[in-house]
């Protein structure tokens, strides 16, 4: 294997292996959504850790790739994509931090709340997502990639239901109104950890076909004022 | 930008090997164009289509047109003398007379007939000055051009290609040869000189072309498989030919 090719080999081995712990920390926090006792906190944070370290790792390993082989087309749109990936990888483990410190208030959370907010639904999207987005980034492929991109939608819909959900449920249960504004805190979270699992959907479209998602709508206004 | 070079249908044979396959190349004024491709895949042999070099070379048969601003290089009764004037060529290895720094510059226009003194001089000193070579030598002008280091002796062939008011520059590798100083000296001026000549350069070194090169036609065994703005071959070419070449999975 050529230098370049090792090089390349370990940097998507590395963001793989970040991808797979991060992925690990939203299980988690679905986890503890319904039972506190399953998860152990201090295990979280170890994973924080590395997932930090790992964005650092990748940081590091694309400037040297960078930097030593100057790569240009679809090896330079890999480097590139890979550098966003991390970063968005990185958020979503902070997101699932945070989720679980939200949750670590709600002494009386039940099912039935959970399922008031479609809590369940949502961390299914973003794990069904977030492997759908690994498995792109694997296989080259952006096609898997496109369908997370409609996903996201479903995110959204219901972190725009919450507010009116907690409305209605804080009328009737208003002794469990802290508890329902954690909730939509939490639908907040998710569906922001779904727009960066999006971003990721985008980088690997931009990874594979060159073609720029981002800010589509702002692509007049750059031809016509920055280009 | 108006059309400096027009290449339709080019075919060029050296006896019965089929060295380039119905090119079809624009381009444009005041432009750099980098040609890259794989070693023996006809970057060289198309440049020196250019003008007429492949004409010194037994065997060899070409067809097709190439229009230097509107007027076809390969009819009857060109002036290939004249055509070599306008468009100029450096080569890989710098070559220079073994004359004096004024004497290598002077040598077209003397070659040419030109007789003023004054000419000859303000012409050595502009080519000089182009080349930003004069500051370096100015005091020297006697001294041997041989004298001179690798990236100079480049620069001189290059103010001698000048003195003769070309049109075009061709250069063949014009750095190979030459260390990363007198390399980016030598990229310096090619980006000072697009703004007054067209040029074409044939470069192994991708990063080169990407540097100085307006546009890239990537070349492989004979064939012109991409052209395109320099940011795009480099960014998305269209062919998978061209990706494998530049990202160094072949060639």
């Amino acid at each position: 294997m050529l230098p370049q090719e090792q090089a390349s080999k370990m940097i998507r081995d590395n963001t793989v292996k970040m991808w797979m712990i991060t992925s690990v920390q939203i299980e988690k926090a679905q986890k503890y959504m319904h039972n506190k006792e399953d998860v152990k906190l201090k295990e979280l944070k170890k994973n924080e850790k590395y997932i930090d370290s790992y964005e650092l790792k990748l940081y590091f390993d694309c400037e040297n790739f960078l930097a030593l082989f100057s790569p240009v087309a679809i090896d330079l749109r890999f480097v590139l994509s890979t550098l966003h990936i991390s970063y968005d990888l990185e958020r979503i483990g902070d997101m699932a931090r945070k989720i679980v410190q939200t949750l670590k208030t709600c002494t009386t959370l039940t099912e039935d709340m959970i399922a008031l907010f479609e809590i369940d639904r949502m961390f299914d999207v973003c794990s069904d997502s977030l492997e759908k987005v690994l498995n792109a980034y694997e296989t080259i492929n952006s096609d898997i990639a496109r369908q997370v991109l409609v996903q996201d939608a479903i995110l959204n819909e219901i972190n725009k239901l919450a507010t009116s959900r907690a409305v209605t449920a804080i009328q009737k249960n208003p002794q469990d109104a802290e508890i329902y504004l954690n909730l939509t805190s939490v639908t907040r979270r998710l569906e922001r950890l779904g727009d960066h699992i999006k971003n990721i959907a985008e980088e690997i479209i931009f990874y594979v076909e060159a073609d720029v998602l981002k800010h589509k709508k702002s692509r007049d206004f750059l031809e016509d004022n920055l280009l | 930008m108006a059309k400096k070079v027009e290449v339709s249908n080019l075919n060029l044979r050296y006896g019965d090997f089929h060295a380039l396959k119905n090119i079809n190349l624009s381009i444009e004024e005041r432009s750099v164009t980098a040609l890259i491709g794989p070693s023996g895949c006809g970057k060289s042999t198309f440049i020196r289509c250019l003008n007429r070099m492949n004409d010194l070379v037994d065997h060899v048969t070409i067809d097709g047109s190439v229009l230097l601003e509107g007027e076809d290089i390969y009819r009857k009764g060109i002036d290939i003398d004249n055509l070599r004037y306008r468009v100029g060529m450096v080569f890989q290895k710098p070559n220079p007379f073994p004359k004096s720094i004024f004497e290598n510059v002077a040598y077209g226009l003397r070659v040419n007939g030109v007789k003023d003194k004054s000419f000859i001089e303000n012409k050595v000193r502009e080519s000089l000055v182009k080349t930003a070579l004069w500051d370096e030598v100015k005091d020297d002008l006697k001294k041997s051009a041989i004298d001179l280091s690798g990236g100079q002796q480049q620069r001189l062939c290059i103010a001698r290609s000048l003195a003769v008011e070309p049109t075009m520059l061709l250069m063949d590798e014009p750095t190979s040869a030459l260390d990363p100083i007198s390399t980016a000296k030598i990229e310096d001026l090619i980006f000072e000189l697009k703004k007054q000549y067209t040029i074409v350069i044939v470069t192994h070194n991708m990063q080169q072309a990407a540097r100085v090169s307006d546009v890239t036609a990537f070349f492989y065994i004979g064939e012109l498989i991409e052209t395109d703005t320099t940011s795009k071959i480099f960014t998305n070419p269209k062919q998978e030919k061209t990706q494998n070449y530049i990202t160094g999975r072949f060639g």
